[in-house]
């Protein structure tokens, strides 16, 4: 245990992010069940609405800041080095403090949901709603969301920081730019766009803390101040941190369909260029996720926001061409990575109908916009993380999984994901909004409703299978060759697992596919 | 290495060069510039917290019908004082670093311990100044953002100071050579970013405001 906690190596610590994010998926899964379970009926008194919004509160602190973040950070710092035939992280001892400061983080964020009489307060994952209220609340819970909010937001740049410093300096010669693996392209990316982003969330909280401690009126309307500015802030930093989060498993994904379709990615720069594009996009289409901007904005940020998904669009379409003009072969990480494929294209369909419609029924604050949300982001990055771990399971743990409890644990939880959020789309067009907890007299969104809280039931199933057949592989699977998939990057050239210093011996890298062309080597070598 | 012995479905014969792999041990990353491009980016970072006050000063501005309030002051002299200092910072900054380059110990000294010096001024006068401005951060919303952008600087201010001690102390040990000069670098390039933090503010709540 001792060693596990005092580790520096990539491996070690990227796998005890990837448990803290899993510990808070679950926590965050559990209060969405509980708050699905609320809406199963039309006046259902499972909870009241003050407990209600408490629980809505934590449900998207947790599921953002918590499992997403760090499950980003874990994955990267577990793959990236690896990638790059590299021994380690740029910095290893930061990479440890990140995983600190998470767990710092979300310690004060337990302590807040469990401090005596006041709990969270309500102010839902953006904190927007009542931002003024906020500032004047009394109580320790809200400083701790506060502080713990900072905390996070510092381990994520850290490890943002750690993993830029890593790509741009720690390749393997001729491992240029241009070579580089999908994968470590798309944390590149987002990693700039997190240390672009969470700055302000910093500054929003650090003006938040002095509004509250020091009796600041910086979101005081009443003292000439701006409530509006933090509705600005947050969504600058969330709408491309949200993107940002997805990326990785967006770039998982595309390095896994070209390995099982048995070719090269089909365009590959076509996807590079679609990775970056994302990257850049996302900053500019903050301003369709409020609630109220002024009608001269709203036309630019509308169409910003249509614009973002032009990319992510062509990243999809790079697999399906791959998958057209190869040899698919079935196994777990290319179900998951086409179950990516659906909930992706569904939320791509959602979001786009939202930021042309943003005042309408499927717009801001609705059930539509909400459901397209967690379709594209929350189910993206979680099936996207399902994909990959079942892809890298012999890098990580130097098993593999079973490959029917993969495979039927991604399908539960992709049909529960799609179950869960479709529903939300058809509640949305007949006019239900966001973080309703009841709706006596709309008999006619019972059924809806019905439908999303079993498929919530399902997801969580989903994950639990998943879930074992992921520690039954770690206890007791079958011991993975060193390329059990054939792949094309330089993880798959050491062995499963990896040593401590992950290479001892590395290919001339002449491409983007050097195991692949050390194999054709060795084939035509033989021959 | 394992080597699979079947070629993948794509590769056409003749196609891609054989590429065989390095014999014996090979040149290993070894992160040279990581902490230079690390210190970028969190300046970058840095930046955009900055932004963000920024953002949120001038939003309050635009809707505030008198800015500053009328009966709030922030006085010009503290704020030209402190420029000139940061302007006589940047130079001894930059002496710093023509010293190192030069492996010129003495200068290198001499130039960090100015450079020091001016930024312990630049605090001194900042918190002299809180205590005779007239309003406190509780008087209204630019009262607050007044005391966030100066601390803001001011808290870059402290991490220049704390860099410029560690920069000295290397000098002072003879780690500094003019192929070894990170620390002085890092601490010079800091000291005139802070430098340039305090003109974005000044231009924010002096000239603009």
């Amino acid at each position: 245990m001792s060693t596990w906690l005092t580790a520096t190596d990539h491996k070690t610590i990227g796998k005890l992010h990837l448990l803290v994010g899993a510990l808070f998926l679950v926590a965050a899964g559990v209060i969405g069940a509980i708050l699905r379970t609320q809406l199963i009926s039309p006046a259902a008194s499972v909870i009241n609405a003050n407990k209600f919004g408490q629980l809505l509160t934590l449900h998207g602190l947790f599921g953002v800041f918590l499992f997403a973040m760090p499950v980003w950070a874990g994955l990267a710092f577990a793959m990236v080095p690896l990638q790059l035939g590299a021994p380690r992280l740029a910095f290893p001892r930061l990479a440890a403090q990140s995983l600190w400061l998470f767990l710092g983080g979300g310690a004060l964020l337990i302590a807040a949901a469990l401090t005596p009489n006041s709990g969270v307060p309500v102010y839902g994952w953006a904190l927007d709603p009542a931002v003024a209220q906020l500032r004047g609340a009394d109580g320790r819970a809200a400083d701790l969301v506060v502080v713990g909010l900072f905390l996070v937001c510092l381990a994520i740049l850290l490890a943002a920081l750690n993993l830029v410093a890593t790509i741009i300096t720690m390749r393997v010669p001729g491992l240029t730019l241009r070579r580089l693996p999908i994968f470590s392209w798309s944390v590149l990316v987002s990693g700039l766009m997190l240390v672009l982003a969470v700055p302000v969330l910093v500054a929003a909280l650090a003006m938040l803390f002095v509004d509250r401690h020091y009796g600041g009126h910086v979101f005081d309307a009443t003292a000439g101040g701006s409530p509006e500015s933090w509705e600005r802030l947050f969504w600058f930093f969330a709408t491309p941190t949200m993107w940002a989060l997805l990326l990785p498993g967006l770039g998982a994904a595309t390095e896994i369909v070209p390995v099982f379709a048995g070719r090269p990615l089909f365009q590959r720069q076509v996807a590079v260029g679609a990775i970056a594009g994302i990257g850049v996009l996302a900053f500019f289409g903050w301003g369709s996720e409020l609630v109220q901007p002024d009608t001269a904005h709203r036309a630019f940020f509308g169409a910003a926001a249509v614009i973002v998904l032009g990319p992510a669009a062509a990243l999809l379409l790079t697999w399906l061409g791959t998958l057209k003009e190869g040899r698919p072969r079935l196994a777990s990480p290319i179900v998951a990575s086409l179950g990516l494929l659906t909930l992706v294209g569904a939320g791509l369909a959602g979001r786009l109908v939202t930021a042309v419609a943003p005042t309408g029924k499927v717009g801001v604050g609705s059930e539509w916009a909400q459901g397209a949300r967690h379709e594209l982001f929350f189910a993206g990055a979680l099936v996207g993380l399902v994909a990959a771990l079942a892809y890298w399971a012999p890098k990580l743990w130097g098993r593999r999984l079973s490959e029917p409890g993969a495979i039927l644990g991604t399908v539960a939880l992709v049909g529960g994901l799609h179950l869960t959020f479709l529903p939300m789309y058809v509640l949305g067009a007949q006019g239900m909004k966001t973080h309703a907890t009841t709706y006596a007299g709309h008999s006619s969104w019972r059924a809806a409703n019905l439908v999303s809280t079993l498929g919530g039931y399902l997801a969580i199933i989903g994950v639990l299978l998943v879930t074992l057949t992921i520690v039954h592989g770690i206890l007791a699977g079958e011991p993975a060759p060193d390329d059990p998939w054939e792949g094309a990057t330089l993880e798959w050239a050491t062995t499963s697992p990896p040593p401590p210093h992950n290479f001892d011996t590395i290919p001339v890298v002449r491409s983007d596919r050097p195991v692949a062309d050390l194999r054709l080597a060795t084939v035509a070598g033989e021959a | 290495m394992a080597v699979a012995t079947r070629p993948p479905a794509d590769v056409a014969p003749g196609g891609a060069p054989a590429l065989p792999a390095a014999e014996g041990p090979i040149e290993l990353p070894d992160g040279k510039g990581a902490t230079a491009l690390a210190g970028l980016l969190f300046l970058v970072a840095d930046t955009m917290v900055l932004g963000g006050l920024l953002a949120v000063f001038f939003a309050v501005r635009g809707q505030a019908p008198a800015f500053p309030p009328r009966d709030t002051h922030p006085g010009v002299y503290v704020p030209v004082v402190i420029c000139f200092t940061a302007f006589l910072a940047a130079m001894s900054a930059q002496w710093a670093v023509v010293s190192a380059r030069r492996d010129d110990r003495r200068n290198g000294l001499v130039s960090l311990a100015m450079t020091l010096g001016f930024m312990l001024a630049i605090a001194n006068i900042q918190t002299y100044a809180y205590r005779k401005l007239g309003f406190s951060v509780t008087k209204h919303a630019y009262a607050s953002l007044y005391y966030l952008l100066t601390g803001f600087h001011l808290a870059n201010v402290v991490i220049a100071a704390a860099m410029l001690v560690v920069a000295f102390a290397r000098v002072a040990a003879g780690h500094v050579h003019p192929d070894a000069d990170g620390p002085v670098r890092a601490a010079a390039r800091f000291t005139q970013y802070v430098n340039l933090v305090y003109l974005a503010v000044f231009i924010a709540i002096y000239v603009v405001a």
